[in-house]
């Protein structure tokens, strides 16, 4: 069967998509976390 | 609602730690898999389509280790009501959707060419969504309830409900008939096969402690930050 | 998650946001309970075997119903030109025979012996009219022997069937 082929790339570009989104939304998450936080000490220690 | 402990100042974490941890599990992946699609013969009912396995049972496998951690750190969190706790459930619970949905969809598209069928309504496949649908119901009720507290008892009730689910899961496919096929062990299974689901198997736990592990540090950030907010505004009212 | 910059909890409108998140853990508890105790249990018989369904006798005729079994060895007979498939459902020890009639190739691992589920009726006439064909895989994942090809027992079933 040819076509199986299709069916096992899809399966793993789904995996790995699914990886890289997610390690990218990690990534962002992270970033703006760290940055509320300095932004937090800065006006914590302001105050 | 004090009774979270919003005094005791939340430490976030040191930055960085984790990401050589996470590049090894990341190449160890590759490895795992290049390694199992090469060394394995096409099956002799489904041809390449069982190297599809490689990726859908180590997912999926790997839900319930997520959702066990929900489980330990939500009832931990009930006992204790540490925020840590609440925020390391959470962080599971999110991994573990994700991976709970990407195991669907693997399974779709293992299921279209061998079974004939997407989908169907058998146990295996329904118990599964309904997993997926009750942490997905989970992550919303976090983003609705803005009292910590609350947010964390309330988590912790659906995390451990959810995590019940886990066991039925994986029994369906011998409580039930289904389409979806009883779990197989390396007697059913022939030894070039075994090795790179072992391989992947591995591989995939390795990556779903980094991903929780991650989640938990921007989680914790976050909150930190929030902490931090919070003391100086009550400092600044108490002075 | 988005970080809410909220200024410290002042505890003054949170009855308002109560509400959805009582909603979700009643639609969740219902939807766990439902599971175990209700729904599931009625349809905790995905598929039928040819003897249940035999069984049943005129109950089970002309009603959707799905039917399990094993493609009984030699019964295949394929009809590439209408697109026709017949061959016989029999339980997993052999007995308990239905003719099954379905359209269409059916998927690549369908074969004799093995497992399969069809959704249709079963006729008075004694034949299931099949609408959806489906395989049932076993869990064992075998190397092929020496010289067999996998891939070429289903061609071969295909076209050794045909009229």
């Amino acid at each position: 069967m040819p076509e199986n082929i299709y069916f096992v790339t899809a399966a793993y570009v789904a995996t790995w998509l699914v990886i890289i989104g997610y390690l990218l939304r990690l990534r962002a998450l992270m970033a703006r976390a760290r940055e509320s936080l300095a932004h937090a000490n800065a006006s914590g220690a302001a105050s | 609602m004090t009774s979270v402990n919003a005094q005791t100042t939340l430490q976030a974490p040191a930055q960085g730690r984790s990401t050589g941890f996470g590049w090894f599990a990341v190449l160890f992946l590759i490895a795992a898999q290049v390694t199992a699609i090469v060394i394995s013969p096409p099956d002799r009912d489904m041809g390449d389509l069982q190297k599809i396995m490689y990726v859908h049972f180590p997912v999926a496998l790997n839900t319930f280790t997520c959702f066990f951690v929900v489980l330990l750190f939500s009832v931990r969190f009930l006992w204790q009501r540490r925020e840590q706790d609440d925020l390391l459930a959470a962080s599971a619970a999110e991994v573990g959707t994700i991976m709970t949905g990407l195991t669907l969809a693997l399974g779709m598209l293992w299921g279209r060419p061998a079974w004939g069928v997407w989908w169907v309504w058998d146990p295996r496949l329904t118990s599964t969504l309904v997993l997926f649908l009750i942490f997905a119901g989970y992550l919303a009720l976090r983003e609705f309830v803005e009292d910590p507290e609350r947010r964390g008892v309330w988590s912790a009730a659906v995390g451990i409900l959810g995590a019940l689910n886990v066991p039925i899961v994986y029994m369906s496919v011998r409580w039930w008939r289904t389409l979806h096929q009883v779990q197989s062990s390396p007697s059913t299974v022939d030894p070039s096969y075994v090795i790179g689901i072992r391989l992947n198997l591995t591989a995939v736990l390795l990556l779903t402690i980094f991903l929780i592990w991650r989640r938990y540090e921007a989680a914790l950030t976050e909150r930190a930050a929030e902490h931090v907010l919070q003391t100086a505004a009550l400092g600044g009212a108490n002075a | 998650m988005t970080a809410p910059m909220t200024p410290p909890e002042t505890g003054a409108p949170r009855k308002r946001s109560l509400v959805l998140p009582i909603t979700a853990v009643v639609v969740l508890v219902g939807a766990f309970g439902w599971l175990i105790w209700g729904g599931l249990d009625k349809n905790v018989v995905f598929f039928l075997t040819p003897n249940e369904l035999l069984a049943k006798g005129t109950g089970g005729m002309n009603v959707p119903v799905r039917l399990g079994g094993q493609v009984k060895p030699g019964t295949v007979k394929w009809d590439d030109k209408t697109l026709d498939l017949r061959f016989d459902v029999v339980d997993t020890n052999g007995t308990g025979m239905i003719h099954v009639k379905s359209k269409g190739a059916p998927p690549q691992m369908f074969r004799d012996g093995m497992g399969v589920v069809v959704e249709g009726r079963f006729g008075a006439d004694s034949l299931f009219q099949s609408s959806q064909l489906m395989v049932k895989h076993s869990n064992e994942y075998r190397a092929p022997k020496a010289g067999e090809k996998p891939q070429e027992m289903y061609k071969s079933l295909m076209k050794g069937s045909g009229q």
